[in-house]
C-alpha cells in the first residue's frame, strides 16, 4: 500500500519514491487530445448535421474522459471520489429535466420580433 | 491486486486532504457551468435561430484557444510530476509555460470579444432588443455569461499559479503545484465544451 510524507508545512504529500498515483505517458495523451480535437473541427463539413452533433459531443465527452483519467489522475482515486463527481452529475440530470417545462412552456409568440 | 483495485477500495480518508477539497470544488464548479451548459442546450434546441448567432463567433479563435488551454493542461502537469521529483527549475519552466497559455487564452478572448461587441453583440445587444428580436438577444447574454465566467476562471488560475510559483521558488509548497494543476484542468474541460456549444454546432 502507497505511503504518504509531510512536507514542511504539515500537508500531506506524496513523495517521489512512494507516489500516491501514478504518471501515465502525458504525451501520448496530448496528441491523442488533438487528434480528437481535428475530428470534431472536420466532421462538420465531411458528414451530416445529425451525425456531426453525435461525433463532436462524442470526442468532447471522450477528450473530458481523457483529462480526468490521466491529467487529473482520477483513476487513481477511491470509490467515493468517483461517487461525488457523479452525483454532481446526477444533480445535473435532475436539473436539465426540471427546467425543461419552464422553457418549453414559453409560446413561441411572445419572443419573436414583432 | 492491481494499484487500480488498490486506490478504489481505499478509504476516503487516505486521500490527501488538498486533492479532497480541490474534488470539492470542482464538483462545486461543475454544478454552476453545467447547469449554464444544460440551460443554454434547452434553450437552443428550442430556437433553432440560434445557429444564426452563433456563426459570429470565430470558430479559428476558438479552436486556437483550445489547443492553447489542452497544451497548458499538459504543461502544468509535467511541472506537477517535476514537483514530485522535487525538480524545482523544471515546476518553474512548465508552470511559466501554462500561465503563458493562460494569457495567450485571455488575449485570444480579449480579440474576439472586441469583434463581437464592434459587430453590436453585446451582454444585452441593444439593436436586437429594439427589434423585438429578444430570443437572438438572450443568446448573446448565454455567450458572455458562460465565456465571461470561463475567462474569469483562467484569469484567477493564472494569479494563483503565480502566487504558487513564487513559494515553490523559495522550495516551499511543492505539492501545491497538483492542486492548482487540478484547478487547471477543471477550466480546461469546461472549454472542452464551451467550444462545440458555442464555436462549432452553428
Amino acid at each position: 500500500m502507497e505511503t504518504v510524507t509531510h512536507n514542511n508545512d504539515n500537508a500531506i504529500f506524496p513523495d517521489a519514491e512512494h507516489d500516491y498515483h501514478g504518471h501515465p505517458h502525458y504525451t501520448r495523451i496530448l496528441l491523442t487530445l488533438l487528434a480528437l480535437l481535428s475530428v470534431s473541427l472536420l466532421v462538420g463539413y465531411l458528414v451530416s448535421p445529425g451525425l456531426a452533433i453525435i461525433l463532436i459531443f462524442g470526442t468532447a465527452i471522450w477528450k473530458t474522459a481523457l483529462v480526468m483519467r490521466n491529467f487529473m489522475h482520477l483513476k487513481y482515486e477511491p470509490l467515493l471520489v468517483f461517487i461525488v463527481i457523479a452525483s454532481v452529475l446526477l444533480i445535473l440530470f435532475a436539473f436539465f429535466f426540471g427546467v425543461y417545462p419552464d422553457i418549453t412552456a414559453v409560446p413561441l409568440d411572445v419572443t419573436k420580433p414583432h | 491486486m492491481s494499484t487500480k483495485q488498490q486506490h478504489l477500495s481505499l478509504p476516503i480518508n487516505k486521500v490527501p486532504e488538498g486533492r479532497l477539497g480541490m474534488w470539492v470544488l470542482i464538483a462545486g464548479e461543475l454544478v454552476i457551468f453545467g447547469g449554464l451548459i444544460a440551460t443554454y442546450l434547452q434553450y437552443r434546441l428550442r430556437y433553432p435561430q440560434w445557429s444564426e448567432m452563433a456563426a459570429h463567433t470565430s470558430t479559428l479563435i476558438g479552436a486556437i484557444n483550445t489547443v492553447v488551454l489542452l497544451c497548458s493542461s499538459y504543461t502544468i502537469v509535467r511541472a506537477h510530476e517535476a514537483a514530485q521529483h522535487r525538480d524545482i527549475p523544471k515546476v518553474l519552466t512548465w508552470m511559466t509555460c501554462t500561465i503563458a497559455g493562460g494569457l495567450i487564452f485571455l488575449v485570444d478572448k480579449s480579440i474576439e470579444y472586441y469583434h463581437e461587441i464592434s459587430e453590436g453583440f453585446t451582454f444585452t445587444s441593444p439593436h436586437l432588443q429594439q427589434a423585438g428580436d429578444h430570443v437572438n438577444s438572450l443568446f448573446w447574454s448565454f455567450y458572455y455569461i458562460m465565456t465571461g465566467l470561463h475567462g474569469t476562471h483562467v484569469l484567477v488560475g493564472i494569479i494563483v499559479m503565480f502566487i504558487i510559483m513564487m513559494q515553490v521558488r523559495k522550495g516551499k509548497n511543492l505539492h501545491r503545484v497538483e492542486l492548482a494543476g487540478m484547478y487547471w484542468h477543471m477550466v480546461d474541460l469546461i472549454w472542452i465544451f464551451l467550444f462545440p456549444l458555442l464555436y462549432i454546432a452553428k
